[in-house]
């Protein structure tokens, strides 16, 4: 007997920090929690399992379109029809207070109650499930210890949503210690909620799938569900299956003996190309991260637009679908400061970098910094680097760019 | 650092050759050459040894790029000397003076104060495009100070466009601070705000899902029940229906049943019998006739078949006969063909017989065959007769040569004694390089002595131009000075101070002009009436009730009061009026306080500005007198650092002018000194030189004239000397050289001859055993030999051609009489198969008569062949027409039988009647089957049943309501169905909708791309803040030295012309931006804007040579480098600007490269000038 367990689909939220651009396969983006779903869905009845688990966060929130839900239920009807059996938890994203519309899931979907811990039985599998989900988006207390004992004869599975004992970034929601876990006597706990895949332990199994489908550059490398093997009504086997859409990857690259940006170049190439493989042919988003220290820093700072289509260029060379989500550039500078005194050039170097130590120059770009925080989105505001509440080093950064961005102009002009 | 000399050993088209830039007197060297003479390579090349030879270099095209070198002697700030070579490479370029030893690539590094190639070229570089450029960047920068400064202090001139480019750049991504919806910042916005709403307005409501279901359920309700009132009314309109279709099919039934009951039992015959009967009695009727007709027939074709006879066997040799036929023709060919052989075959013998006889041999071609010689034997006398004519051919070629060389040595010996060598050429040749390796010394001995005496003469105006000493130069180099750079310190102190009392006075003027004007304003104020202030109420009230007091006491209380208190308080005359006057004065003021708060708040102020201005003032006057005694004290500092010396000196300013003075008079006797050393080296050189070239004379065996000391004819007769000697010694040499040769080519000649004498004795011998084995004398001849080969040859061919010939005739003869043979057999087998046939195989036609003999029989086969077939079909229809009697026989027979028929029966009325009774039974069963299907499948009984219980008159009126009812009901129907698919549509579309997925993906996109404009905005923004603010320090730090000392330069440049500019100042205009101005000699000023395109490249000439100087003084000096810069300007101008170099020659080194000769003319007005000339390379 085999099962799939999956959690935090966040089913129809949208992919962050990806800037508009033209594509054969632009619409790859859109959608594509669904299409990760669809795949769950794909595996479950191409194996097929006996039962599939979502551990939580299967909506992003409460449907913002109705349609959200319908996809879900349509999903679940393919399942029926093959009578797959599927056990749904809800978790900060989707708690019960947080779904204000409701939808007619087929009958082969059962949804752990929030009101306590319940026990949901497969009779002709012999396997237990155990779980409670979320009545509220904020659930602090350890609601694992209140998890019902294991049944007798049966394959004991608990579900839960937890941040564990915290763990960061994440908030603590559902706070519990692996000990709690291993001393319920279950087999397998089926958790949810970091979406970084880690498996805490062999015996009994404990394991966070990690999220279906990558949906920021913080929510890099493949993503999916985990599928179990149960041979004799114990666990056998775990393994990863890979069900995303797009892949993301953070990229580092190292300019540091990058004489020119030819060199660059190949080197983009080769790291976009080995991505590109590792994604095995999946559309590709990328953020990347250039370092080293490089006669071409001040041109890395200066030139963003020409340095964009650079970049966009070397990633339609190594082929494959690659989206840049942003470049971060984070060279030195090889190039030698103007160092004569009395030379007014390096006399501005000076000034330049003593400006930067400045408050009052600080200030002066606080109008600036204040009117882009009144204007921009939240999102946006964080995807430039501006949501911060330290000013001054948001500014000192902003400075700084400034300044190789300046080197390279009076260069040029030199 | 200063180049002293710079060699371009092998640079560009350059070899060996060399610029003297040395002589620290010299304070601008002008470099003239004209065009392609190398101006550019030369100013490269400067460039290329300081900071090596670049990897792609054009330089090396005629060295090639391995071989270039420059090299330089280089003097150090501290004087000394450091001389390198620098080669082209990667590393390890730079090498010492022997050209090998590297130095290592860093060595230049302290001198060249840290900057690199580019940096060099754009501070002390300056070429006319930058001059012009840099006044240009002035123009577009509005004069604006600090721009100026910073673009003169860097030697870049695009500080604007950079300034306008950030500024561009963050305009085209939009601002935060304003509104524009076509820039990229707020696309990206709008972008997001239609995403927004797109979702907002998009997304698929619960409600509308649950209101969409709703309408489904009530559609198909209303559908279902509509289809159960039509089924209903339906069902009782079928039975309406129903009775009233079986009455009339219940009626005929009976009436069928009572007809066949008329009708009685009978045979039953099938009602194609009677047909069928008919049918057999003719066809037996046919068939007799067929029978008879067949047997006729057959009868006819036996007789006709035997009466054609047997049939020929001569087709069974048909195969042979044609193929002998075949044959027939090449025979009467090879029959006609043989006596023509023979013919030929007689002809060969012949010619064979003719052949024999010329080589005296019998002419039996059989013997002949035997005789024929081998071919080995034939190819090795062919060889032999070959090599009989080289070696011939070899021996007389060797005969000829001896005789030639014999000849040769015959005239050497003849012309032997006429030369013979004297002298050592080797020897003179190597005294006389080393002569003339030292050159043309004298000459350099010559400038050196002028050289030695222009320092001298150059030392002296020196001196007697300085003033404030009058020993000698020796004197002055002892004479214990101040260092220049204390001096400058000190005139920096001075200035410092003198700056600060220029301040101060400015300080306290402007305290004293305010001091005055708020005195004059509170003096406005008061002349206006008095100021209704609290201290003027005060005094009122004061006023008032002293007044009061006093009359109190005097009036009321009748007390004493002083007389001068009385009338002090003005109460003499009229007390009451007096006092009322003053509480009226009292009151009113305190009226007037509250009216004109205006003017007592202004006199107020007036009044703290005037302290406040007072005390300011009295502060800065004792400033001023504290620092007029620090100047004091300064001042006599000054004269005693001076006094060691014994010298008066004057202002730091002048001592320092001075002070370079003494540098360049002591750099001068230093000059002076050094020349005069030159030149006693010079002289023990020429001494050297003239004793090598009397040693070259001496060697080369012609000695010296006496009395001959000039070097240049020493030189050219030790020339000639050592050349004749080498002519001469070289002769000698080549008629040793030929005689050799003639002895080795008469030794080569006559061993050669001897050699082709013994091969010709070894090829007799072997020539006698051949002609033995060819059958002839052993003295015949080569000649004789060949013809015999030939006949040879010949008799061969005729041989060949006989043999094929005699073979030909053999194998006609043989065809011809096998042929015979076979037709004899032939004929023996035909008869054998036919006697009737008289043939003879001996005719010439035999072959013929045969072959038509065998078509003859061939056709008579034919014909019996047709006979025997018609017979055989004749039996066929005999035999088909028997069969077709028994058949109709049998037929009548079994039709009688079957149907139990009597032979007489009147077959076709019996056949009538049973078909009438069928008929009945089939009218019945049809009657049935209509009523089964008119009754809806119910019974016979029971539709008798309904059909008698039912009065048919109220079933018709029952009939047409019930049409009534169903139409109303199925008029319905369409619009529920309708009702039921547009719900049902509905549905699908809401299911169908794509969601809000798209727009949520746009939404981020648009943050995304909004994010990207922002930071790149805000950098930019930051960037044009940064560059704003450094110009702006820039010029705070060196506004005031850099002006000061440009406007010197620009006075000195500009002096010329009706009213020239005499100095620059600042506008400070509004505060934010000052501007540069120049100040006409009237006072008038002059703006950027207005200046001359000149007289602004002047200005911004002024402002570099400022900057290089407060360069210089703070690093390394390097040589200033320009090129060409006066190439608009006319004299004057190019006068002013060479004059304004040469100010920057007392700073560090110039070098202006020009190709212009006038710039050589103005130069020639100038002092401290030096012009090189760069000859064009061949």
């Amino acid at each position: 007997m085999r099962f799939l367990h999956a959690a935090d689909i966040h089913l129809d939220s949208p992919l962050l920090g990806l800037a508009g651009r033209a594509g054969v396969r632009a619409d790859e983006l859109v959608g594509a929690t669904r299409r990760a779903l669809v795949r769950l869905v794909d595996a479950a009845l191409a194996e097929p399992v006996a039962f599939l688990i979502i551990a939580g966060d299967l909506y992003d929130g409460d449907w913002r379109d109705f349609m959200t839900g319908l996809f879900f239920a349509g999903q679940m009807a393919r399942l029926e029809r093959a009578n797959i059996p599927v056990i749904i938890l809800r978790g900060n994203h989707d708690a019960e207070s947080l779904m204000t519309r409701q939808l007619s899931l087929p009958g082969n979907v059962q949804v752990f109650s929030s009101r306590k811990a319940e026990t949901i039985r497969l009779d002709d599998l012999r396997v237990a499930l155990h779980g409670r989900s979320f009545p509220s988006r904020h659930v602090t207390e350890n609601i694992a210890r209140s998890y019902p004992p294991p049944v007798a004869g049966y394959l004991n599975i608990g579900v839960l949503h937890t941040a564990l004992e915290g763990k960061p970034p994440h908030a603590p929601y559902a706070p519990c210690s692996i000990n709690d876990l291993m001393g319920k006597g279950y087999d397998y706990w089926a958790l949810g909620h970091v979406h970084e895949r880690a498996v805490l332990a062999q015996d009994p199994w404990i394991i966070f799938p990690g999220n279906l489908q990558g949906r920021h550059a913080n929510e890099t490398g493949p993503k999916g569900a985990t599928l179990v093997s149960v041979e004799e009504g114990r666990i056998a086997k775990v393994e990863a299956l890979a069900l995303d859409q797009v892949r993301w990857a953070r990229l580092a690259v190292d300019a540091g003996d990058c004489a020119d940006e030819a060199a660059l170049g190949n080197r983009l190439v080769t790291a976009f190309a080995d991505a590109g493989t590792e994604a095995e042919g999946r559309t590709l988003a990328v953020r990347l991260r250039i370092s080293g220290r490089t006669p071409l820093h001040r041109w890395l700072k200066s030139d963003t637009e020409r340095l964009a289509a650079e970049v966009e260029l070397a990633a339609s060379r190594a082929g494959g679908d690659i989206w840049i989500e942003r470049i971060v550039i984070e060279t030195t500078d090889a190039l030698a400061a103007p160092a004569a005194a009395g030379d007014a050039l390096a006399e501005l170097a000076a000034a330049i970098a003593e400006l930067r130590e400045d408050a009052a120059a600080r200030s002066m770009l606080a109008d600036d910094l204040a009117a882009l925080r009144h204007k921009l989105p939240p999102g946006a505001l964080a995807a430039a680097g501006l949501d911060g509440e330290d000013e001054t080093a948001m500014l000192e950064s902003v400075l700084a760019d400034a300044e190789a961005l300046l080197l390279n102009r009076l260069a040029g002009e030199a | 650092m200063r180049i002293d000399r710079l060699d371009l050993e092998r640079y560009g088209h350059f070899t060996d050759h060399q610029l003297d830039f040395s002589g620290a007197d010299v304070r601008l060297h002008i470099v003239h050459g004209a065009n392609e003479a190398g101006k550019s390579t030369a100013l490269s090349a400067i460039c290329d040894l300081l900071f090596g030879v670049p990897e792609r270099t054009r330089l090396g095209f005629r060295h090639g790029n391995n071989a270039l070198r420059i090299g330089a002697v280089l003097r150090q700030p501290d004087g000394s000397i450091l001389e390198v070579k620098r080669r082209k490479g990667r590393q390890n370029t730079l090498l010492a003076a022997d050209g090998t030893t590297a130095l290592g690539d860093g060595t230049l590094a302290p001198l060249l104060g840290g900057i690199d190639r580019e940096q060099f070229k754009r501070l002390f570089g300056l070429d006319h495009a930058h001059l012009r450029a840099g006044g240009e960047a002035m123009l577009a920068a509005g004069g604006d100070l600090a721009r100026t400064l910073f673009q003169a202090g860097s030697g870049l001139t695009g500080i604007a466009d950079i300034m306008a480019g950030l500024q561009t750049d963050a305009d085209r991504l939009g601002s935060p601070h304003k509104r524009q919806g076509s820039k990229p910042l707020y696309e990206a916005l709008d972008a997001y705000q239609a995403a927004t709403a797109r979702m907002r307005n998009e997304a698929t409501k619960a409600e509308a899902w649950e209101a969409a279901e709703k309408r489904l359920a009530d559609a198909r309700a209303a559908l279902a029940g509509l289809q159960a009132d039509l089924e209903k009314a339906q069902r009782a309109q079928n039975r309406l229906e129903r009775i009233r279709r079986v009455r009339p099919l219940l009626a005929r039934l009976e009436t069928l049943a009572a007809e066949r009951a008329e009708l009685g039992m009978g045979p039953d015959l099938p009602a194609t019998l009677a047909e069928r009967w008919n049918a057999a009695q003719t066809r037996l009727l046919q068939a007799q006739r067929h029978r008879q007709q067949a047997a006729y027939q057959l009868e006819t074709a036996l007789k006709a078949l035997v009466d054609a006879g047997d049939a020929p066997r001569l087709p069974e040799l048909a195969t042979e006969i044609e193929a002998l036929f075949q044959r027939a023709g090449s025979v009467e060919k090879a029959r006609a063909d043989l006596p023509r052989r023979q013919r030929d075959l007689d002809i060969t013998d012949e010619r064979l017989s003719l052949l024999a006889a010329r080589l005296g041999r019998n002419s039996n071609p059989e013997a002949l065959e035997q005789a024929q010689p081998g071919r080995v034997l034939a190819a090795r006398i062919r060889e032999k007769l070959a090599a009989h004519g080289r070696l011939d051919g070899a021996r007389d070629a060797a005969t000829k040569r001896e005789m030639l060389a014999e000849r040769s040595l015959t005239d050497l010996a003849d012309t032997a004694g006429e030369t013979d060598a004297a002298g050592d050429p080797l020897a003179a040749e190597a005294a006389l390089a080393a002569a003339l390796r030292l050159g043309e010394v004298e000459k350099r001995l010559d400038e050196a002595a002028r050289e030695a005496e222009a320092r001298a003469d150059d030392l002296v105006t020196a001196l007697t131009r300085l003033g404030r000493f009058t020993g000698t130069a020796e004197a002055l180099a002892k004479l214990a000075l101040p260092d220049l750079a204390v001096i400058e310190g000190w005139t920096a102190r001075l200035n410092d101070l003198a700056q600060k009392q220029a301040k101060l006075l400015d300080a306290l003027a402007q305290a004293t002009a305010d001091e005055r004007k708020h005195a004059a304003t509170l003096a406005e104020l008061a002349a206006d009436g008095e100021v209704p202030t609290l201290a003027a109420i005060e005094e009122a009230r004061r006023q008032r009730d002293g007044a009061w007091q006093a009359i109190r006491r005097r009036i009321l209380e009748k007390l004493d009061v002083p007389v001068a208190e009385w009338s002090a308080l003005g109460l003499e005359d009229a007390p009451a009026p007096r006092f009322e006057a003053t509480v009226r004065a009292a009151d009113q003021l305190a009226d007037r306080r509250d009216r004109e708060a205006q003017r007592v708040s202004r006199h107020a102020r007036a009044s703290s500005d005037l302290a406040e201005a007072s005390a300011r003032r009295e502060a800065l006057e004792r400033d001023r007198k504290d620092l007029a005694a620090q100047t004091h004290k300064r001042e006599a500092e000054w004269q005693g650092l001076w006094r060691e010396s014994g010298l008066d000196a004057a202002e730091p300013v002048v001592m320092a002018g001075w002070r370079r003075q003494v540098d360049g008079v002591l750099a001068l006797y230093r000059q002076g000194q050094e020349a005069a050393r030159k030149k006693a080296g010079l002289g023990e050189e020429a001494a050297r030189c003239a004793g090598h070239l009397r040693d070259a004379m001496e060697l080369a065996g012609r000695p010296v004239p006496a009395g001959e000391t000039e070097l240049s004819r020493l030189r050219a007769r030790a020339d000639a000397a050592v050349k004749a000697c080498r002519e001469q010694t070289d002769k000698v040499e080549k008629r040793r050289q030929e005689q050799a040769r003639a002895e080795r080519a008469l030794r080569d000649a006559q061993r050669e001859k001897a050699e082709a004498g013994e091969a010709l004795a070894a090829w007799v011998e072997g020539w006698a055993t051949d002609m033995a084995a060819l059958g002839l004398p052993k003295g015949t001849s080569p000649t004789e030999a060949e013809a015999a080969l030939g006949a040879w040859e010949d008799i061969s061919q005729e041989l060949h051609g006989r043999r094929e010939l005699a073979h030909r005739i053999d194998a006609l003869s043989h065809d011809i009489r096998q042929f015979h043979d076979d037709l004899n057999v032939l004929s023996e087998k035909t008869i054998a198969l036919d006697p009737t046939l008289a043939l003879d195989a001996g005719a010439p036609d035999a072959a013929n008569r045969l072959l038509m003999a065998l078509d003859g029989a061939r056709q008579r086969n034919t014909r019996r062949g047709l006979l025997a077939d018609a017979a055989g079909k004749a039996r066929r229809a005999d035999d088909e027409a028997a069969l077709e009697l028994a058949d109709a026989l049998a037929e009548h027979d079994d039709l009688q039988r079957l149907h139990g028929l009597a032979t007489g029966d009147d077959v076709p009325s019996l056949v009538a009647l049973a078909n009438r009774r069928r008929e009945l039974v089939k009218a019945e069963q049809a009657v049935l089957a209509e009523l089964a299907q008119a009754g809806d499948g119910h019974s016979r009984t029971a539709l008798e049943t309904e059909a008698a219980g039912l009065d048919p008159d109220g079933a018709a009126a029952e009939l047409a309501a019930m049409g009534q009812e169903i139409s109303r009901l199925q008029a319905a129907l369409p619009q529920v169905s309708s009702d039921l698919r547009d719900a049902e549509r509905a549905l699908e579309e809401l299911r169908q909708r794509s969601g809000i997925g798209e727009a949520a993906q746009e939404a981020a996109a648009a943050e995304a791309k909004a994010a990207q404009n922002a930071a790149r905005w805000l950098r930019l923004r930051a960037a044009g803040l940064l560059l704003t603010q450094a110009v702006e320090r820039y010029r705070n730090r060196n506004e005031h030295p850099l002006l000061r000392r440009a406007s010197t330069i620009l006075a000195l440049m500009a002096a010329s012309g009706g009213n020239p500019v005499t100095h620059l100042k600042v506008d400070y205009g509004d505060g934010d931006h000052s501007v540069l101005l120049g100040v006409r000699r009237d006072g008038s000023d002059v703006q950027v804007q207005d200046m001359s395109e000149g007289l602004r490249d002047q200005l911004f000439l002024a402002l570099r040579i400022a900057a290089v100087e407060a360069h210089v003084d703070q690093s390394a000096p390097l040589p200033f480098i320009a090129d060409d810069l006066f190439i608009t300007s006319d004299e004057s101008r190019t006068a002013a600007g060479l004059a304004a170099l040469v100010e920057l020659g007392a700073s560090t080194q110039v070098v202006l490269f020009t190709h212009h000769r006038y710039v050589l003319d103005v130069a020639q007005g100038l002092e401290g000038v030096r012009v090189h000339e760069l000859v064009a390379a061949a």
